[in-house]
């Protein structure tokens, strides 16, 4: 059997036309009256586009149309078959799908996992680097306002928790807000502290913040960013994903919050807690009222139709069914005097 | 006419889909080491596709190749976060000359990057079983000029760099060989500047309405200053081509929300290729093997961990 072919010799630009045949492992082509012989094992086989194959051989090659090829193809070891790799289509397009699965059901439970395990020596590594970012430029000097907070977190904590394992801070942040940062930290704002009325607000954001250091919510985040952006940069084949996950990161990641599940488990822990300790529970849902009723804007409604966070309004609707005025008041631990301390204007100096 | 036309593209979009299919499946279950190789992929589907005068031409680079640079370049630059990390804990003092020290070596490497890379790709693609190939010394020129723009660009506020991809384009192709024909560039770069000076003023002044129209004139321009054997380059595109070209991009790309991207890029290819023309004839009986059809082996993957691509 023999086949019309181009032969190119690697040393001129010049093409012949020849006849390439296949005998016993040999491919042997004839071109300008001349005879050569290749050796299949010393052969290789490239496809160039989809109508042509090149047979190479050291710097030679001999070009052959598909259909030709064809012709020779039964003759032929199967390295030299002329896949057609369409075919593959739905295998690679089932692999891709798997993969996007097991990534957006892996990812949380691997870093689910992984937040439990990671020392806490090193969480806390991480949590003064984030406070840090924070509090950079300046903190408050006043320290009647992280001593509000430590006597309300107390009355949160297990029996065999101190509160002098958690590290408070109060950034000068003009936005209403609380942060739970790794290395059991807890950041309020500044905005906050102006915003809130009465010490029972303030307990149920702090009990919140507390739940989402306690289910490690922050550190599952950060590892979750980090897998995630890791697959994204891999996919897309781009190196800036390889980055670390930095400070600055993991600031922005711990101010963006959490997404529904976890917001909404924090919400009802704070809440239990509240409740077993005999604490009127209805300061969070007050609270949250209050900001839903200050980001009540068309844009804000918008953005919370693509957002992973719960919106404020669902959180006013199932803490308003959970919630109640009966019990204390965290008024029995912060008195008149104190509040008006903690409210008062925080004398700020530069951060060591 | 039909002669005119030497230039024609035979990808399909479906061919083209497999490949991208099989890079991402791949590149995901590797965690990116075949990426390179990915990168190999495409460029051979391009490159075994496109024909000139009912020959193909063929992409021989390898991504193993591609992978040494990463591999390399990553090296590097992680021994110089070490030595940065060893200096700043030992003598902080002496931090900031050390980052000085990499800024100046980055003067000297990007150059080095640019020229290679170029190199890479040329000593790679093959026509006729004769390989393209670059002489070294054009790496001294493209360092002195972009040493030039470090201090001209911030001096006339970034309007230097349009001069300065022109003559990087002018050095790259006046040291650029197919086999042993020398390849030519003999475009004007104050006639090129002005040209493009104004095209960007007008293109601003009428919302990028005249952006179209300015990349058809340096398409013609660049095609038409390319020489080889005496036959130039031409292309045959308008403004009004190119904006419908554009048009129909975001049109298809939005409505598939991207998933048409394969046969985008083969509209994309097929349009430019299939107005490209190579005016005469070349007498391939007169060219043989390049002298300079090797090199730049590290260039291709070191120059995407620094990010460095102008596009050319």
């Amino acid at each position: 059997m023999k086949i019309s072919c181009r032969y190119s010799d690697g040393q001129t630009a010049k093409i012949y036309e020849g006849e390439l045949s296949y005998i016993s492992g040999h491919f042997v082509l004839i071109y300008n009256n001349k005879e050569i012989m290749w050796t299949s094992s010393n052969v290789s086989f490239e496809k160039l586009g989809a109508d042509e194959i090149c047979l190479h051989h050291q710097e030679e090659c001999i070009y052959v149309y598909k259909n030709e090829w064809e012709n020779l193809q039964s003759f032929l070891p199967p390295k030299f078959f002329n896949n057609n790799e369409r075919k593959y289509i739905p295998y690679f397009v089932v692999g891709i799908i798997s993969l996007a699965l097991i990534f957006h059901f892996g990812i949380p439970a691997l870093s689910n996992s992984i937040a439990q395990i990671i020392p806490s020596s090193f969480e806390k590594k991480l949590g003064s680097s984030v406070a840090e970012k924070f509090t950079i430029d300046s903190m408050c000097s006043n320290d009647q306002r992280v001593e509000v907070v430590k006597d309300i977190l107390r009355e949160f904590l297990h029996s065999n928790e101190n509160v002098s394992d958690y590290h408070l801070f109060i950034s000068d942040l003009k936005d209403v807000n609380a942060f739970a940062a790794p290395g059991n930290t807890i950041i309020i704002t500044k905005g906050l502290i102006d915003f809130v009325d009465d010490p029972d607000e303030l307990a149920g954001v702090v009990g919140h913040e507390l739940q989402h250091l306690r289910g490690k919510h922050h550190l599952r985040k950060i590892i979750k960013y980090g897998f995630t952006s890791l697959f994204w940069s891999t996919a897309i084949g781009s190196l800036t994903g390889y980055i670390v996950v930095d400070p600055e990161l993991m600031k922005t990641l711990v101010v963006r919050g959490y997404d529904t599940q976890e917001e909404k488990e924090s919400d009802l822990m704070a809440l239990n807690f509240l409740r077993e300790k005999n604490y009127r529970t209805d300061g969070l849902q007050k609270f949250m009222k209050k900001l839903a009723k200050e980001n009540d804007s068309k844009a804000n409604k918008i953005l919370e139709v693509v957002s992973s966070h719960p919106s404020n309004e669902q959180r006013v609707e199932y803490l308003a069914k959970l919630s109640t005025n009966k019990g204390k008041s965290f008024n029995s631990i912060i008195n008149k005097e104190r509040w008006i301390k903690f409210k008062s204007k925080c004398e700020t100096k530069k951060a060591p | 006419m039909e002669e005119r036309r030497s230039f024609h593209f035979k990808g399909e979009g479906t061919d083209l889909f497999v490949v991208i299919l099989k890079n991402i499946f791949f590149t995901l279950i590797t965690l990116g080491i075949y990426f390179p190789f990915a990168k190999t992929n495409l460029r051979k589907f391009f490159w075994n596709n496109l024909e000139l005068k009912g020959e193909k031409f063929q992409y021989i680079g390898t991504g193993m190749e591609i992978l040494k640079g990463y591999l390399i370049a990553g090296a590097v630059l992680f021994g110089y976060q070490v030595i940065v990390g060893i200096v700043t804990s030992i003598l902080p003092e002496a931090t900031i000359f050390v980052v000085l020290a990499g800024a100046l070596a980055l003067l000297f490497i990007v150059p080095t990057l640019i020229f290679g890379s170029h190199r890479y790709l040329l000593t790679r693609t093959q026509y006729r079983g004769i390989k393209f190939g670059v002489n070294p010394e054009g790496k001294k020129q493209i360092t002195i000029e972009f040493l030039k723009a470090v201090i001209l660009s911030p001096l006339t506020l970034g309007l230097y760099n349009i001069a300065f991809f022109f003559i990087i384009r002018k050095v790259l192709l006046n040291h650029s060989y197919y086999g042993n024909e020398k390849i030519t560039y003999t475009g004007d770069t104050s006639e090129f500047f002005w040209k493009n000076f104004i095209g960007a003023i007008l293109s601003y002044i009428t919302l990028g309405i005249y952006f179209p129209w300015l990349m058809a004139w340096n398409l013609n321009y660049h095609s038409q200053h390319t020489v080889i054997q005496g036959n130039k380059l031409s292309i045959d595109v308008t403004g009004q081509d190119l904006l419908i070209l554009y048009l129909k991009n975001i049109l298809f790309l939005t409505l598939s929300l991207g998933l048409a991207t394969p046969w985008i890029a083969i509209l994309n290819m097929t349009f430019y290729v299939d107005r490209l023309s190579l005016e005469g004839e070349i007498d391939f009986d007169k060219i043989s093997k390049s002298p300079y059809e090797k090199g730049g082996e590290l260039s291709d993957g070191f120059s995407d961990v620094l990010e460095v691509d102008i596009g050319l």
